[in-house]
């Protein structure tokens, strides 16, 4: 154990009277069932790193504040210590049942939060969700969990939930009123065909969910191809890791992570590249804590921001906000240079070597520094960590995608890994880390860059025969649009009728103001949530959905690994699952489909999907299984590219990338600061969910604008006072964080809090190869509002 | 191979913090080993525990998680390793090929127990709260509140009932064992009402018509005979045929209920409730014979002819203890349980206006209100103590202060005075409170010249009752010689003939309505054990599986609301109708037999039930440290009170 946060004072309580260590409204410690075994002291300390937990002089576990207020330490209320201590001690506040744990219902299903994909266990009580367990047995999580998966569930059971179908009767301006499925969906059924009839199916548009299940996201793309008769379909991994997604398929011949959660354990070193790990995949940093921590990993974090990963990495490289190419192909010259590139490797598995360093001549450390900031020394000595390893593991996030030049800096990632030959191997390769409970689900089923299921290309002859011959109708030729031009299709009347299930683009589009413009001129929008969100506001019709504790199905994980979702509880009043809603409107509309379960949609997906082959629900438990699953006699993959790269050559591609800066929104003197936007531990996406669970509430009431102290003197404002942040796109009122956080000339807010919502003030550019927005670099400036 | 001197053996100790398993660089073939006789495989670098668990073999860890290093500072995961003289901890030690492994041996179970017993020094609480540890049935007291709280009447009777068959009865004839030791009154003096709100809870239900009990069991095809259908009886009853069996209760009286029925007089529980609960069992499919005595109308020997797979006895304690008392065979003297059972069958009864009743417990107390209710206008209890040592419940010797009833106490009986043949009235000599005797109540001694005469046209004698003994037809049946109740196994609650199950107070002696209850619930779920092929063990489990076990601490308090005191009816009005009396004969339209106690309110008992502290423990049921105490038989499962830690 490596405590040595010893208070100073010593001191020692007495049980019987000592008052309980808080964490309101997560959990406490009572002392008088403490049997000081320090288990949660050591999970808390070697397992999650914080500084929370000391021991008195008694041996009883208390906090490093001397307080009782948890409030006071580290303590991000992942509840660890909660989950194992073996006495009750430490009491779940959250916990809202009535009998004994032991006789409670439980139910092994997956978190429906973000790509980690923890293995949960659901305690149910007379038809309600009364409690969240850690479940061990899956490889993703290992039994950790974080705030969101343990504390964050009550969401399922909120007032505001959707029960019935709404629709407005009478046109645009009438309320949304409850209707019958009956009525509700043969009116929208025959308004899509009306449309159509109208326009052309290349008017009509579907956004799918990456928080829905693969049957979900399978089931809506056959709704919007073979009933809508379009391409138009799109999810928000538009927004997030396309870049990487189209960076991948050019590297490496597949969008696909390449690693899984024990290749992370078994890693010696890291570079976490535009990822705020402990806060948007906590339970993925606990494990490269433990590979850190336990096997002596080195660990590289490139960030412009003071993250929680700085405080443990080993190097910490903070470039000026959209300068990661320069740093990355910095990295690759020094490795290069040294010798250390993996020449065996680079001759047998990899195309395009030499343009590629000839291209990389120019990244000296020296023009590296000018660039970016980063100093020469300190470049080289992550390079020579991530170079000299035996097995060596790229992370990144929306630091490195959602850019201008996102694609080039997640093509700088792969070419790291393919120079150091560190792909292909245990312990090494590549996770761009997914943000929602399927993202990468979402993108198998309906595809990306206008793929049928399963990437096969729909414009290849065979490809279309195939599916055309299991759906008996022919596949659309028309080109698809993103998610964005849908938005711009909406505003400019190409798009007339949209069906947005779960997701949220009057939050998590940029340029709102443009979106709302375009969502409202629509003819018709369906809207399919578990919450009347913000957009769903807008629509004509609105379907309540089941939410992921409510029915059966399947998510992929960002490490490819499909698990189970098991139904723990009824959904709200009338609220289905959402493939029996989009079944029924599809046969309404005329092109029937319906299935018995879930289980049976998966098995059509494992007809068609070749990578999905040997995945059967019966088959999924404990781990569940990584895809590629060929047949149902396969267990599944754990990293990719053991011998070869599904490239046309086999071969793993160079690209030679440049810094390249031109379309960046760059700060001027009427805009003077960077706006950075990204996400908190405590809230997920746009708020939906987490902003209705009442600990996660609790904790983040509202959204803060994070200020270096610099700026702040410079700009008059001081912590806690209101500011308005101003871009060209629109200005929001906020809360002033003064912080060393964030690097000076940069301010950083999240983008949960639809009353203050961050992509007001974003504007629509895009990385041009991917059309994954640039949300993380756009000229601001804060001006203090007096009170 | 090598031979290895077994002392050079030396286990590797586990180096990082999980096991290496399913990492294909550093996996080596798995080696095979033996634990407790079974082979076991273990990947290369698992440790013994690590296989162990993974095989569904269970070693027992208080300290052990697979997300961190193995410490091994709780020693319960010691096993024996053969070759080497003392246990090693399995989480620490790496699993070789070859090795042999004995996971548990007397020494281990000690060792394990002291580990337990450590622990649970520090452990200042208790799993379940101090009520529920205190009911003999064993209710989740916090859960129904709860529930209540919830407004969800309904669940919280089912709740009760997966313990007590009987809440509308008990919720208002329980003598409360629960409340004694509630936390509450550690914050403002009085424990929650409990019982009251268990009462209002069955009552919303009833009124409701709302479903409170579970669907039986497919039907097994075997039959169960219990004989007695009082509240034991009935329990047994209704937890066998919840469990599939065909039930019949051979029940010597007209109807069902036993003491419920002839012993408790209807102020206190009308007949109306104890039918409804009645009906409610019988409504699972259990039949009901009465008028059925043994010896006469059937033989204990030959059930088992008549088809039945097991027998349940549950006749109670119904006879009257002999008083011994000189002149005690007059005219006019009585025992207070038939006078109780004539006035509840609606009989006329000719008792007079003078009454002593002699005895200071429930039935005394019973028989003074019920004195007065058949029109006794000087109606006197004579104790032997005081009235903090009556066995009657506090709250109903203020009633009978509210009613009038004089109570003379540190007396005791010397003679009953006769005329003719007729009671006169009674002789007693005064005591003093001497030291405590074996019950902990202060013996009473005799004052000698003390002697004085009071009057009485009936005396009743409530001093206890006995097993009637002669009225089992005993056979070959296991008596109690010293006692006079059945004999069984205490592990089994089998009597010596095989299949015949006993329990309640022909078992215990005399004991209240609620152990009856209980113990009729453990009786059923043993007959269930035996007639699913259990042996005696087996048996012996299914019983220690329902016993409540272990108990908790942490209180919250919801609201700091003084108690609500249980609304009765008024002492003018009761006195009134006792003024016109009509002596019995039709208790159930007698305006002085209504019921007294007149129920809480909606918002009475939300409020009540707002004061429960909810002091169980969250984890009970998933805690580690509770589960292998309960399997080593450390720590207590008796609550110790607040200060068990000082």
């Amino acid at each position: 154990m490596n405590i040595n946060l010893k208070l100073q004072e010593s001191r020692t309580l007495d049980p019987g009277i000592a008052a309980p260590l808080v964490s309101f409204p997560f959990f406490q410690l009572e002392y008088e069932k403490c049997i000081k075994c320090l288990q949660c002291v050591r999970i808390c300390d070697e397992v999650q790193h914080r500084k929370v937990y000391t021991t008195d002089d008694s041996g009883y576990p208390v906090l490093v504040s001397g307080t009782n207020d948890f409030r006071d330490t580290d303590c991000n209320n992942c509840g660890q210590c909660v989950g194992v201590c073996p006495t009750g001690a430490l009491v779940d506040l959250t916990d809202t049942g009535v009998l004994p744990k032991h006789l409670r219902q439980k139910t092994t299903t997956t978190c429906g939060y973000c790509g980690v994909g923890c293995a949960i266990e659901l305690e149910t009580e007379a038809g309600k969700v009364v409690a969240v367990n850690p479940s061990l047995v899956s490889d993703a999580n290992i039994g950790n969990l974080c705030v969101k998966g343990r504390f964050g569930m009550d969401f399922i059971h909120h007032p505001d939930r959707l029960t019935t179908p709404l629709m407005r009767r009478g046109g645009k301006d009438s309320p949304l009123e409850p209707a019958s499925w009956d009525e509700a969906i043969a009116f929208v059924a025959r308004r899509f065909n009306e449309v159509k009839a109208e326009h052309g199916a290349s008017a009509l548009a579907g956004l799918t969910s990456a928080r829905a299940t693969n049957e979900d996201n399978f089931v809506f793309q056959k709704l919007i191809r073979c009933a809508f008769g379009t391409n138009n379909i799109d999810h928000c991994a538009r927004l997030c890791h396309m870049a990487s997604a189209v960076a991948l398929k050019m590297a490496v011949g597949s969008s696909a992570p390449s690693a899984s959660s024990p290749d992370v354990r078994m890693a010696t070193a890291f570079i976490v590249c535009g990822s705020n790990t402990t806060v948007t995949h906590p339970v993925i940093s606990s494990q490269v804590f433990r590979a850190k921590y336990e096997s002596g990993a080195k660990l590289v974090v490139i960030d412009p921001r003071r993250i929680e990963m700085v405080d443990h990495a080993d190097v910490w490289l903070r470039p000026r906000n959209g300068t990661n190419v320069s740093v990355l192909n910095g990295i690759a010259r020094i490795i290069w240079k040294e010798g250390l590139a993996n020449d065996a490797f680079i001759e047998a598995r990899t195309e395009g070597w030499q343009s590629y360093i000839e291209n990389l001549e120019r990244y000296t450390p020296e023009y590296v520094e000018e660039v970016s900031g980063v100093p020469a020394g300190r470049l080289r000595q992550a390079a020579l960590m991530y170079g000299k390893a035996a097995r060596g593991m790229l992370l990144w996030g929306m630091g490195i995608t959602q850019h201008l030049t996102g694609v080039d800096g997640a093509l700088a990632m792969a070419n790291l890994s393919l120079l150091s030959g560190h792909v292909g191997r245990p312990g090494t390769g590549f996770i761009p880390l997914r943000g929602q409970s399927n993202v990468q689900g979402c993108s198998d089923m309906q595809g990306q860059h206008n793929n049928l299921p399963g990437y096969h290309d729909i414009k290849d002859p065979a490809d279309r025969a195939k599916f055309e011959k299991a759906w008996g109708v022919p596949m659309p030729t028309d080109e698809y649009l993103t998610v964005i031009e849908m938005e711009d299709g909406a505003g400019e009347g190409t798009i007339k009728a949209m069906f947005i299930m779960g997701e949220n683009p009057m939050g998590s589009s940029p340029d709102l103001k443009e979106v709302e413009h375009g969502l409202k001129k629509l003819e018709f929008l369906v809207v399919q949530d578990l919450f009347l969100s913000e957009t769903a506001e807008l629509a004509d019709v609105v379907f309540p959905a089941a939410s992921f504790a409510e029915k059966d199905g399947t998510f992929t994980n960002t490490e490819r690994r499909v698990q189970m979702v098991r139904k723990a509880v009824e959904p709200p009043g009338e609220a289905r699952a959402d493939w029996e809603i989009i079944c029924d409107v599809s046969t309404a509309m005329g092109y029937e489909m319906s299935y018995p379960d879930a289980a049976s949609i998966m098995e059509e997906i494992a007809s068609l999907v070749p990578s999905y082959a040997g995945i059967r629900h019966e088959r999924l438990g404990g781990s569940g299984l990584q895809w590629p699953c060929f047949d149902t006699n396969h267990p599944g993959t754990r990293f990719l590219y053991a011998e070869d790269f599904p490239t046309a050559s086999g071969r793993g591609l160079f690209h030679a990338v440049n810094q390249d800066d031109a379309g960046e929104d760059a700060a001027d003197d009427l805009y003077p600061l960077n706006l950075n936007s990204g996400r908190l531990l405590e809230h997920y996406h746009t708020g939906t969910m987490s902003r209705r669970s009442r600990g996660l509430h609790h904790m983040r009431p509202e959204g803060e604008v994070e200020v270096h102290p610099e700026d702040a003197r410079r700009y008059g404002l001081e912590n806690g006072c209101m500011g308005r942040i101003v871009t060209k796109r629109g200005a929001i009122e906020v809360k002033v964080f003064v912080t060393e956080k964030t690097p000076e000339g940069a301010i950083f807010y999240p983008f949960h809090f639809a009353e203050a919502p961050a992509n007001r003030l974003i504007a629509g550019t895009f990385d041009k190869a991917s059309q994954t927005p640039a949300y993380k670099r756009t000229a601001a400036r804060v001006e203090r509002i007096e009170a | 191979m090598q031979d290895h001197h077994v002392d050079e053996m030396r286990p590797r100790e586990v180096g990082t913090g999980y096991d290496a398993a399913g990492d294909p660089e550093l996996s080596l073939e798995p080696c095979r080993l033996e634990i407790d006789g079974k082979p076991v495989e273990a990947m290369a670098g698992e440790t013994i525990l690590g296989a162990a668990l993974r095989a569904g073999i269970e070693i027992p860890a208080m300290c052990f998680d697979p997300r961190m290093k193995p410490t091994g500072d709780c020693e319960l995961c010691n096993v024996v390793l053969e070759g080497r003289a003392d246990p090693v901890k399995a989480c620490m030690i790496v699993a070789e090929a070859g090795m042999t492994i004995q996971t548990m041996n007397a020494r281990l179970k000690t060792q394990r127990k002291d580990r337990l017993n450590t622990y649970l020094a520090d452990h200042n609480a208790y799993c379940q709260p101090p009520c529920t540890a205190a009911c003999p049935a064993g209710i989740d007291i916090a859960g129904y509140i709860d529930l209540i709280l919830q407004k969800d009447y309904a669940g919280s009777t089912k709740l009760i009932k997966e313990m007590l068959p009987l809440p509308g009865v008990l919720g208002r004839v329980c003598p409360r064992p629960c409340e004694d030791p509630c936390r509450r009154i550690q914050i403002d003096g009085k424990p929650v009402a409990i019982c009251a709100l268990k009462r209002f809870a069955a009552d919303k239900a009833a009124e409701a018509g709302l479903p409170t009990q579970p669907e039986p069991k497919p039907a097994t095809g075997k039959r169960v005979a219990v004989i007695g259908a009082g509240p034991t009886g009935l329990s047994a009853a209704y937890y066998l045929a919840l469990d599939g069996h065909k039930v019949t209760l051979l029940e010597a009286e007209r109807k069902a209920g036993g003491v419920l029925r002839f012993g408790i007089p209807p102020y206190r529980l009308p007949n109306n409730v104890l039918d409804q609960e009645i009906d409610d069992i019988l409504a699972l499919g259990v039949e009901l014979k009465t008028n059925q005595t043994m010896g006469r109308d059937y033989q204990l020997d030959t059930l088992r002819d008549q088809g039945f797979d097991a027998v349940y006895l549950s006749i109670g304690a119904m006879a009257a203890k002999p008083t011994n008392l000189p002149g005690d065979d007059a005219e006019g003297v009585m025992s207070a349980i038939k006078f109780l059972a004539d006035v509840n069958w609606n009989e006329k009864v000719e008792i007079g206006d003078r009454i002593i009743v002699i005895g200071g417990g429930f039935t005394a107390a019973d028989a003074v209100r019920t004195a007065r209710r058949v029109g006794a206008s000087d109606v006197t209890m004579q104790y032997r103590r005081t009235r903090k040592e009556m066995s009657a419940a506090a709250h109903e010797i203020h009633e009978c202060d509210i009613e009038g009833i004089t109570l003379d106490l540190l007396t005791a009986p010397v003679s009953i005075n006769v005329e003719n043949g007729r009671v006169v009235g009674l002789t007693s000599l005064r005591m003093e409170l001497g030291e405590p005797d074996e019950s902990g109540r202060r013996r009473p001694v005799p004052l000698p010249g003390t002697e004085y005469f009071t009057p009485a046209d009936t005396i009743m004698m409530a001093i206890g009752q006995d097993v009637d003994i002669a009225a089992l037809n005993q056979g070959d049946l296991g008596v109690h010689n010293r006692w006079g109740t059945i004999e069984v196994d205490e592990l089994t609650m089998m009597t010596n003939l095989p299949g015949v199950f006993s329990g309640g107070d022909c078992v215990t002696g005399a004991a209240t309505v609620v152990e009856g209850v209980g113990a009729g619930r453990l009786g059923a779920f043993a007959i269930n054990a035996y007639l699913n092929g259990a042996d005696e063990a087996g048996i012996a489990a299914a019983i220690f599986q329902h016993k409540p076990k272990f108990f908790d601490i942490g209180a919250k308090a919801a609201s700091l609301a003084p108690l609500i005191e249980m609304p009765v009816l008024d002492g003018e009005g009761r006195l009134e109708a006792f003024a016109n009396a009509r002596g019995g004969g039709d208790v159930d339209n007698d305006e002085a037999f209504r019921e007294v106690e007149v129920g809480f309110t909606e918002e009475e008992a939300l409020e009540e039930a707002g004061r429960c502290l909810m002091c169980r423990c969250q984890a009970a049921g998933s805690c580690t440290l509770q589960k292998l105490s309960i399997e080593y038989g450390a720590g207590t499962t008796t609550y110790l009170g607040k200060d068990a830690w000082k």
